[in-house]
């Protein structure tokens, strides 16, 4: 009797009688034979509890969209959220590319077998490079706020210092990753985050704050530019001079859409950057679109204290020929285990190459355009708000594409006022007021270039009623 | 027929995106913002001090340039959808379904954020792609925020350390033990979360012994983890007795099912004793690995260690889904919101699209053609399965010696390319 199977569109050896030629080659009478290294004892007692398999495509894709229809998304309300995902718009190119079976694979290829996606990754290095004026940009790890905490580590390993500044008004998303990577306090080789207060009048960092915590136990202070609050940090020369003086170094964060209007970090003495990479042609898809970036200057101190994939190129046997490859490849976990540079593993290297298509077509130009629509349409926003009554916006000329709009003199809280705004198509911004910032009943919007003016006064508009 | 089909990736001579282009060409143009925003705000809105005043060196170049150059890069990549033989990553056929799902608005352009009633599709598809994973493991509740197989290694250390803190042994229980064939994010995100790593060694029969771990393990043990078949396609028969004195020092027991596509639907970490386990769901469900990511390390885990989940944890209450962001035990958040949903859509489309009976086959096919590789290599003159004096079938994968090839000259050094990719090492987890 053959192996009894049922043809599987997804299995190409569910086909009836191809078990049974395998077996007949390998020489066993039986599939169970196979298994026989499984005690009896360890297979399941309690038998699978799955719903009903739907084989058919046309009825697996009727259930997905069907469930999917359920969400209400970004595209068909009005989306002023931000925080750490952001709507901006995605070239179809983009989408092309990395919708490329090749690309979006089930294989991990080799080296040798995947020049083409290589070139891609060193081109995402590359150009990113060019934006954030730095030479080092390792491959993207799985969120910004993970990058932010590989690259604390990589500062104490640099200094052998054990404590890290950061900025009170953080984001909390990120913040709780950052303190996961740094460890609770009980372990050998941990990291103490320590809070740097906010001016209350700019929302930037205090500096005289700053200077009150900066020791000679001090591995790095870390900031944001534009910040968690969407200020822009005008002392970020300063904060890093200040940062190199006490022999510590300085991370920065930084939203790269923000990076054809606003200086690249290498030219104010940050010494590693991290940010996120959705902004680069990546949708929010809930979050699944998050990853972060590593980069610094060439030097040795920094290079060597990577933890994952640095791609580079390199001149071949051949003359005038050039290949890419990993450089430093032993030095992460892959190459030496628990004592290589922290660790890594699968991460978002998709969203590498969208962002080296991404990169490419905006050019120069088109980030300077980008930087500059946002900027004009953000500041907009926050002046319409602000004029609403009992609507207050925080620092209202000091920001880039997020604000802060405190509700306290309406009488409601932000809660309230989201509901009733999308009970008319539109998500407010954020709710931060349990975010413990002491800034009252208040909300983080968010505007990009997605948002019209007209988009823009409908907000008002709709808030001027909500409010009334 | 016994021909060797050779297969090689397009060849094309193409430039850095840099050397592309020529000054002013345009890929992408933003519109000007409007007048009345300009009469608004006006210019210069940068302050003076952090203006950009550089040009980035950036690529000038069309949107035609650019598509051309990413399908010449695309085409040199032998990426495929479709057989992939390397080892412990279980790659299979991803289905263009969910892929297409996943690119419709109503998850692409979805904000984590978003009020809960409005994320209930999504919600609905997590909540019940979790009691899929709770069925095939015997765990209480899983979570996806990890991004990748290492970073659910990652999470069960820092779970451990959480469970371990709250009991006021985190001083004691310092170490964790895994084999030295064990994936390199076993030991590396144990150590980087803070513990001491203990490695034991292979013995004769693939697998550390049972008296090796006894001398392990200890009231320092803060956690154990193991995979099993483990990287070289072996079944460790002595697993349950692994983790009966694993248990009995006290400590935790974590199942690294990177490989568990050769025993899916057979065997349930938590009957066998484990207190946790990871799947890979760009692998082993379906989705697709996509060169290294967006990847998905599912982890799961029993009521006990639950309290020390990173938040949120998808849940229902009544008719709604909600998320529970209120467990003050939190061991913290291994990464920014709930993971990466997409993956986890088409890996509940893979799970739904083959239900519990092809999940079985789909074990047994890899068993099966595993053993029909290794029979079918084996005849290849001079290749040699690595110890081959291992009688225990490889489930699921093998690693395969190129040494006596090694020996040869180089003229006769032809390897087939199967056979090359199915030997290769390859980052994983």
């Amino acid at each position: 009797m053959p192996t009894e199977t049922k043809s599987h569109p997804w299995m190409a050896l569910s086909a009836p009688g191809a078990i049974d030629d395998m077996l007949k080659t390998i020489g066993v009478s039986k599939v169970a034979d196979l298994f026989e290294q499984i005690p009896q004892d360890h297979y399941r007692k309690k038998p699978l509890d799955m719903p009903p398999a739907l084989t058919s495509e046309m009825e697996l894709r009727r259930d997905l969209v069907t469930r999917l229809k359920q969400n209400g998304d970004c595209e068909s309300n009005l989306s002023f959220l931000g925080a750490g995902v952001w709507q901006h718009h995605v070239p179809a190119i983009v989408d092309e590319i990395v919708g490329r079976t090749e690309f979006a694979t089930n294989v991990w290829g080799s080296y040798q077998s995947d020049h083409g996606r290589n070139q891609a990754w060193f081109e995402f290095s590359s150009q990113l490079g060019a934006l954030l004026n730095l030479d080092v940009v390792q491959l993207p790890v799985y969120s910004w706020g993970c990058a932010i905490g590989h690259a604390m580590r990589m500062a104490a390993r640099i200094t052998g210092r054990s404590k890290v500044l950061v900025p009170q008004l953080s984001d909390p998303e990120r913040l709780s990753v950052i303190k996961t990577y740094c460890q609770p306090t009980e372990m050998d080789d941990s990291i103490e985050v320590v809070m740097v207060a906010a001016d209350p009048a700019t929302g930037r960092l205090d500096l005289s704050d700053l200077k009150s915590k900066l020791g000679s136990d001090i591995a790095a202070v870390y900031f944001e530019n534009p910040g968690y609050l969407g200020t822009i940090e005008t002392e970020a020369a300063e904060i890093a001079k200040m940062t190199r003086a006490a022999g510590a170094e300085t991370i920065v964060g930084v939203d790269p859409s923000s990076l054809g209007v606003m200086t690249a970090p290498g030219d104010y003495g940050a010494d590693i950057v991290t940010g996120p990479v959705q902004p680069l042609g990546v949708h929010m898809q809930c979050g699944g679109g998050a990853g972060g970036f590593i980069a610094s200057r060439d030097e040795e101190r920094y290079v060597h204290n990577y933890n994952g994939f640095l791609v580079s190129i390199a001149d071949t046997a051949r003359s005038g020929e050039f290949g890419f490859g990993l450089a430093c490849p032993h030095q992460n976990s892959y190459g030496m285990r628990e004592d290589g540079n922290d660790w890594t593993g699968n991460s978002t290297y998709l969203w590498a190459i969208a962002g080296a298509v991404y990169m490419s077509l905006l050019g120069p130009e088109g980030f300077a355009e980008l930087g500059r629509l946002i900027v004009s349409r953000a500041r907009y926003a926050a002046r319409l708000l602000d004029e609403i009554a009992g609507v207050k916006v925080m620092w209202p000329d000091g920001h880039f594409k997020e604000f802060v709009v405190n509700f306290d003199g309406t009488g409601r809280t932000v809660s309230d006022i989201n509901d009733a705004l999308r009970a008319k198509g539109i998500f407010g911004g954020k709710d931060i007021s349990e975010e413990g910032l002491n800034l009252g009943q208040s909300a983080l919007y968010c505007v990009t270039e997605v948002h019209t003016a007209a988009d823009i006064r409908r907000l008002a508009d709709t808030l001027r009623e909500i409010l009334a | 027929m016994s021909r060797l089909p050779e297969f090689h990736a397009a060849k094309w001579d193409e430039p850095v995106i840099m050397e592309l282009g020529r000054p002013g060409g345009r890929g992408q143009i933003f519109p000007k913002p409007e007048s009345e925003i300009e009469a608004e705000v006006g210019a210069d809105l940068i302050p003076a001090g952090m203006a950009r005043k550089d040009r980035p060196a950036l690529p000038e170049i069309t949107e035609f340039e650019a598509q051309r150059h990413y399908l010449h890069l695309s085409q040199m990549t032998l990426g495929m959808m479709g057989v992939s033989l390397f080892g412990t990553c279980t790659m299979k056929y991803n289905s263009k379904t969910s892929e297409y799902a996943t690119l419709r608005p109503e998850l692409a352009e979805v904000h984590p954020y978003q009020h809960p009633d409005t994320l209930q599709g999504v919600m609905g598809i997590v909540h019940d792609f979790d009691h899929m994973l709770r069925s095939l493991s015997g765990m209480d509740q899983f979570i996806f925020q990890a991004g990748g197989g290492a970073d659910a290694a990652y999470t069960m250390a820092i779970v451990a350390r959480a469970y371990w803190a709250d009991r006021g042994m985190l001083d004691q229980r310092t170490e964790m033990v895994t084999s030295i064939q064990a994936h390199p994010c076993n030991p590396a995100t144990a150590a980087a979360a803070g513990f001491k790593v203990v490695n034991l060694p292979l013995e004769e029969n693939g697998y550390p012994s049972l008296d090796a771990l006894k001398a392990a393990v200890s009231d320092k043990t803060a956690l154990i983890m193991i995979n099993n078949p483990d990287d070289m396609g072996i079944y460790n028969p002595e697993i349950k007795e692994w983790v009966r004195v694993a248990k009995e020092a006290g400590a935790l027991c974590f199942y690294d099912h990177a490989n568990f596509n050769g025993v899916m639907g057979k065997l349930s970490a938590r009957e066998l004793g484990f207190d946790a386990c990871m799947f890979m769901l760009h692998k082993t469900f379906g989705a697709p690995k996509a060169g290294g990511g967006p990847a998905v390390g599912a982890f799961g885990c029993s009521d006990e260690l639950a309290p020390y989940l990173p938040c949120p944890v998808v849940a229902k209450s009544g008719d709604k889904y909600i998320l529970d962001e209120d467990r003050p035990k939190s061991a913290g958040k291994v990464r920014e919101f709930w993971g990466n949903i997409p993956q986890v859509v088409k890996a509940y489309a893979w799970a739904r699209g083959m239900g519990a009976e092809g999940i079985n086959l789909a074990s047994d096919i890899s068993v099966v053609a595993n053993n029909y590789m290794d029979k079918r290599l084996s005849e290849i003159p001079g290749l040699a399965i690595s110890n081959p004096h291992i009688s225990a079938n490889r489930m699921e994968m093998t690693r395969w010696s190129f040494a006596p090839f090694a020996k040869k000259p180089a003229s006769e050094q032809l390897i087939s390319p199967i056979a090359w990719r199915t030997t290769a090492s390859t980052p994983s987890g």
